[in-house]
């Protein structure tokens, strides 16, 4: 595929592309802290920022996907009382926090995770297989993790730790992973 | 309202992706910061009946409903929370009360929660 790369302002027309989704476009590709360029393909289609990044190696992409993930969230949980209902907002250092976490989920499990805030400024990594497997690593403002588990209707998994010592302390974090590992496995 | 018309309660669910006909995802059970989920019972009502209330309920927070967990008091009881019928703002609303303020206390509570309800997707 032939790549044309264009710098855009918000200014610039899209070609090919009707003006009605201009807003979603600009949102998706753009964000208040990394303006980055648009690339077209030569049909005029617009690609992804992963797609437009084809020298990533497959770690560095999963980082780019979470990456993606934890920008649009911010833009919006970034904000105090998101959830009209009091909500405190994410801090960017719990965003930092969680951005570390995510390079030991990707060391260890493939199964990619619902991201959300939750109410008290957290981000929480959330699976919640079909077996009814439900899995939760919350992340805090105060480098604190805490892990849950349940299975069959029972809890198997419950802790918290806080990351006094950058990895140093992740025991938790790791058995916890191991624990989904295994369950995922049977 | 009697005992018998709060035995059985709705959490309405607005997001597409924690909801299907197997299960309903263990964040819509997340409750907001001041620890009151909102539920609404539902004991006597027809589905129409409960798809009104709950599309209004979507209609505040400008999403459309997806369906609901169904849960029964005695379940709330089981993971050690409480359930009071308050009516406000509408007739036969509730709360469930009673979450711990630690996280991980919650979050488990949250998941037995969805364990023990059963989805319901509203027909359209």
């Amino acid at each position: 595929m032939n790549l044309r790369r264009i710098n855009m302002s918000l200014d610039t027309p899209v070609l090919n592309t009707p003006n009605i989704l201009l807003p979603a476009i600009y949102s998706r590709f753009y964000n208040q802290e990394d303006i980055q360029p648009i690339q077209i393909d030569d049909q005029g289609i617009l690609i992804s920022p992963q797609q437009a990044k084809p020298n990533l190696n497959s770690h560095e992409r999963e980082l780019d996907y979470y990456n993606d993930k934890f920008k649009e969230l911010m833009s919006w949980a970034g904000k105090p009382n998101w959830d009209n209902e009091g909500a405190d907002r994410v801090e960017i250092k719990t965003y930092k926090f969680a951005m570390k976490i995510v390079g030991k989920i990707i060391k260890k499990v493939t199964y990619k995770p619902e991201i959300a805030p939750d109410p008290d400024g957290r981000i929480d990594f959330n699976w919640h297989l079909d077996d009814g497997t439900m899995f939760t690593i919350s992340v805090g403002n105060k480098r604190d993790l805490v892990i849950s588990g349940l299975r069959y209707g029972k809890s198997e998994l419950s802790g918290m730790q806080v990351w006094e010592i950058e990895d140093k302390k992740y025991s938790l974090l790791e058995c916890g992973l191991d624990w989904f590992n295994e369950v995922q496995g049977e | 309202m009697t005992k018998e018309q709060g035995n059985l309660f709705a959490r309405f669910v607005v997001d597409n992706n924690k909801i299907n006909a197997e299960r309903v995802h263990f964040t819509a059970f997340e409750p907001p910061k001041n620890l009151e989920l909102s539920v609404h019972t539902i004991d006597t009502l027809d589905h129409k009946v409960i798809v009104d209330i709950g599309q209004s309920v979507a209609k505040k927070r400008e999403k459309n409903l997806k369906g609901w967990a169904r849960i029964e008091r005695p379940t709330i009881y089981e993971v050690e929370l409480e359930v009071i019928i308050d009516n406000k703002p509408i007739l036969g609303h509730a709360k469930i009360i009673g979450w711990p303020d630690d996280v991980q206390t919650r979050k488990n509570k949250m998941k037995h929660l969805a364990a023990r309800s059963q989805p319901v997707l509203k027909l359209d």
